[in-house]
């Protein structure tokens, strides 16, 4: 698979995860979703620096 | 718990995926199978008719309505698409786009990236402010090529430069659309006023500040897309020497329009700002150290006519001048005569009430156009150009016939699509898929909604190709959801109007309009994959910033 | 004008035309009116598939 698919696979992936993790963190009190919006939004740096 | 409405079939996720069925299929068929948007359209119409009627119960009558109401919404996008594109041609045989060319070339020290900021975000932002419908794209993306930018380039950074502001663009038709009577109750009784109008400052604050947002987005999109067309060896620098300047005019626009929607009149909010990056962006940018020039002698492109720049764009000067005069107008504030007289000429069709059944309508309503339609302007302002640049001598003989032919062939592709697509997004609409659609996103957010919710929006921007449709559409599913979560309807509606203004660089319909003016018809696919890539991000940092100020900072309320 | 705009340009006001009858003929016959009104609109739509 070209690398710049594999790139763009990863920066997909990270940020499926990155929406899950804000997800999860919702319910578990507001220091969590800081976490969560933190990690939610490196995944989308980490897409952008992929593509 | 959101209730489903009994109009519509029980929710499953079997018939919210038959629902987005015909979406996907014109995605998949125009991204993968580079299928013409046309013939994408035409199979998608016929997937939803079989949807519709099998799946909503959508009998022959609501299908042919909904088909012929999508043929007819398309009449006044057409117009507007077939008049800029002669407003264009009429310019382009002056020879004017070389002298604004030349101008920006020279304002700007020759710095490329300024040239593609200010052309392709501040200016479609200002022309956005006043006349809609994709004539910023239809305007900016031809002086981008003129200026030696990528026709593709072009296309995709005008696409996104006017979509931020749509919102309080147009006169702030999109933001008005946001208003539903219950909305209005609310917001009264919220107030504690129970005043009928209590809706609008609270809504134009966020919603400014959400479009903001947006902006400063669009600015980082259009630099990080920019990166593609530049020279290796440059490709590492780029985003590292534009940030400056997209954080200028981020801060300028942003500010700008912020403040005039929250303390002025938000119907204005966008030709303002457009106006304040505009001008700032031209006078300011050239000046910082980072973008002054190499010092080499400004040679002006060969074959460029002896015009100068107020002669060269008085054909575009005088659209702004006819739309001012003939449309502003603002409820509460003042109201303009010669607007009320245009809208009174109408002509149209009685549209028939549309019931499935299980008892989705679409009440009867007189589908009209009139005089006050985009495309009558522009003309209007194409026949007083004719007779300016002829005044000047700068109109060569044949002009006008050439501009016909050549509008009829760069017009056509975008037409075929625009109608098919068309077709297939009312019938969808009118036969309950779209707001079933929204609501199975509805049904499942709970507290994460805050962050699905731009998706509603952006679902109605890509749908109907039109912020203010997006609007019209689900500005009540997003009130009433907001409301039954008890969190802000606000901030809600201020991300599903930035998320449905975002989504016009991602409409199949804009970006046809694109690839005409350009001259790269058949190429819709690959500019809505780059769009398409971009409005989710946008979409996704929106609803990041709605779940910050509703779950975490608890606002808005 | 190319023959190509020219078959699209028709092809549209064939989809227009068949809207239009639609609206003044098909749908105020009811629903097996409406079915001939879709049909006709489906020809005009194969003919505008075929020239794209």
């Amino acid at each position: 698979m070209p690398k710049a698919v594999v790139n763009k696979l990863l920066g997909v992936c990270a940020v499926v995860v990155g929406v899950i993790v804000l997800y999860v963190t919702l319910g578990m009190g507001t220091t969590a979703t800081w976490i969560g919006l933190v990690v939610c939004l490196a995944a989308m740096l980490f897409l952008a620096s992929k593509c | 718990m959101i209730q489903m409405p009994s109009t519509l079939p029980p929710m499953s996720a079997l018939t919210w995926i038959l629902a987005m069925l015909p979406l996907i299929v014109v995605l998949v068929l125009m991204f993968q199978f580079k299928v013409s948007g046309p013939r994408a359209g035409v199979i998608a119409w016929v997937i939803t008719l079989v949807i519709a009627y099998f799946v909503f119960k959508a009998g022959p009558q609501v299908l042919l309505a909904g088909s012929i109401k999508g043929v007819w919404t398309t009449l006044s996008v057409l117009f507007i698409i077939w008049s800029s594109m002669f407003l264009y041609n009429i310019v382009n045989e002056t020879g004017s786009f070389k002298v604004i060319a030349n101008t920006f070339t020279r304002l700007t020290n020759g710095n490329r990236l300024l040239q593609l900021l200010i052309l392709g975000w501040a200016f479609p932002t200002f022309v956005q402010g006043v006349c809609g419908f994709g004539v910023p794209v239809a305007v900016a993306t031809p002086l981008l090529i003129g200026l030696g930018f990528d026709p593709m380039l072009s296309v995709i950074t005008a696409l996104m430069g006017h979509s931020w502001g749509i919102t309080f663009g147009s006169l702030g038709a999109s933001y008005e659309a946001l208003y539903t009577p219950s909305f209005g109750a609310w917001a009264g009784e919220w107030a504690g006023t129970g005043a009928p109008d209590a809706w609008r400052a609270p809504l134009a604050m966020w919603g400014s500040i959400f479009i903001a947002f947006g902006g400063v987005i669009v600015g980082l999109c259009i630099l990080h897309h920019y990166r593609k067309y530049v020279p290796e060896e440059e490709k590492g620098s780029v985003i590292r020497k534009g940030l400056p300047a997209v954080l200028f005019l981020s801060i300028v626009m942003g500010l700008v329009m912020v403040g005039v929607c929250t303390w002025l009149v938000p119907n204005i909010g966008c030709f303002i700002a457009g106006a304040a990056g505009l001008g700032l962006g031209a006078l300011v940018l050239p000046k910082m150290k980072a973008y002054k020039g190499t010092g080499e002698e400004f040679k002006p492109q060969e074959g460029t006519p002896d015009l100068s720049f107020l002669q060269a764009f008085s054909g575009y000067l005088m659209l702004f001048a006819i739309v001012l005069v003939c449309l502003l107008e603002v409820k509460g504030v003042f109201s303009n005569p010669i607007k009320q007289a245009l809208a009174s000429v109408k002509f149209g069709y009685n549209a028939v009430e549309s019931v499935t059944g299980t008892g989705f309508t679409t009440p009867a309503s007189f589908q009209s156009l009139n005089l006050t339609t985009p495309g009558v302007l522009i003309v209007v302002s194409s026949i007083v150009a004719i007779c300016l640049y002829k005044a000047m001598g700068a109109l060569p003989k044949g002009a006008v016939g050439r501009s016909l032919m050549n509008t009829a062939k760069q017009s056509i592709g975008s037409t075929t699509t625009v109608i098919a697509m068309t077709m297939m997004a009312v019938v969808m609409t009118e036969s309950g898929l779209t707001t079933y659609i929204a609501y199975g996103i509805a049904a499942v957010a709970g507290s994460f909604f805050p962050f699905l919710a731009p998706f509603i929006g952006l679902l109605g921007g890509f749908v109907t190709s039109s912020g203010t449709s997006s609007n019209v559409l689900f500005a009540g599913l997003q009130f009433e959801v907001a409301n039954a979560l008890k969190i802000s309807p606000f901030i809600i509606l201020a991300e599903q109007t930035t998320a449905s203004s975002l989504s016009n660089s991602f409409s199949p319909g804009n970006a046809s309009l694109g690839t005409g003016v350009s001259n790269q018809s058949g190429k819709e696919g690959e500019i809505l994959k780059v769009t398409g890539f971009y409005n989710m991000i946008q979409s996704a940092l929106v609803g990041l910033l709605g779940i910050l100020l509703i779950n975490v900072l608890h606002m808005g309320l | 004008m190319p023959v190509a705009v020219k078959k699209k340009l028709f092809a549209v006001l064939a989809v227009v035309c068949a809207v239009v009858a639609s609206q003044v003929v098909f749908i105020k016959g009811g629903e097996a009116s409406s079915v001939i009104g879709l049909a006709v609109c489906a020809a005009a739509s194969a003919f505008l598939f075929l020239v794209c």
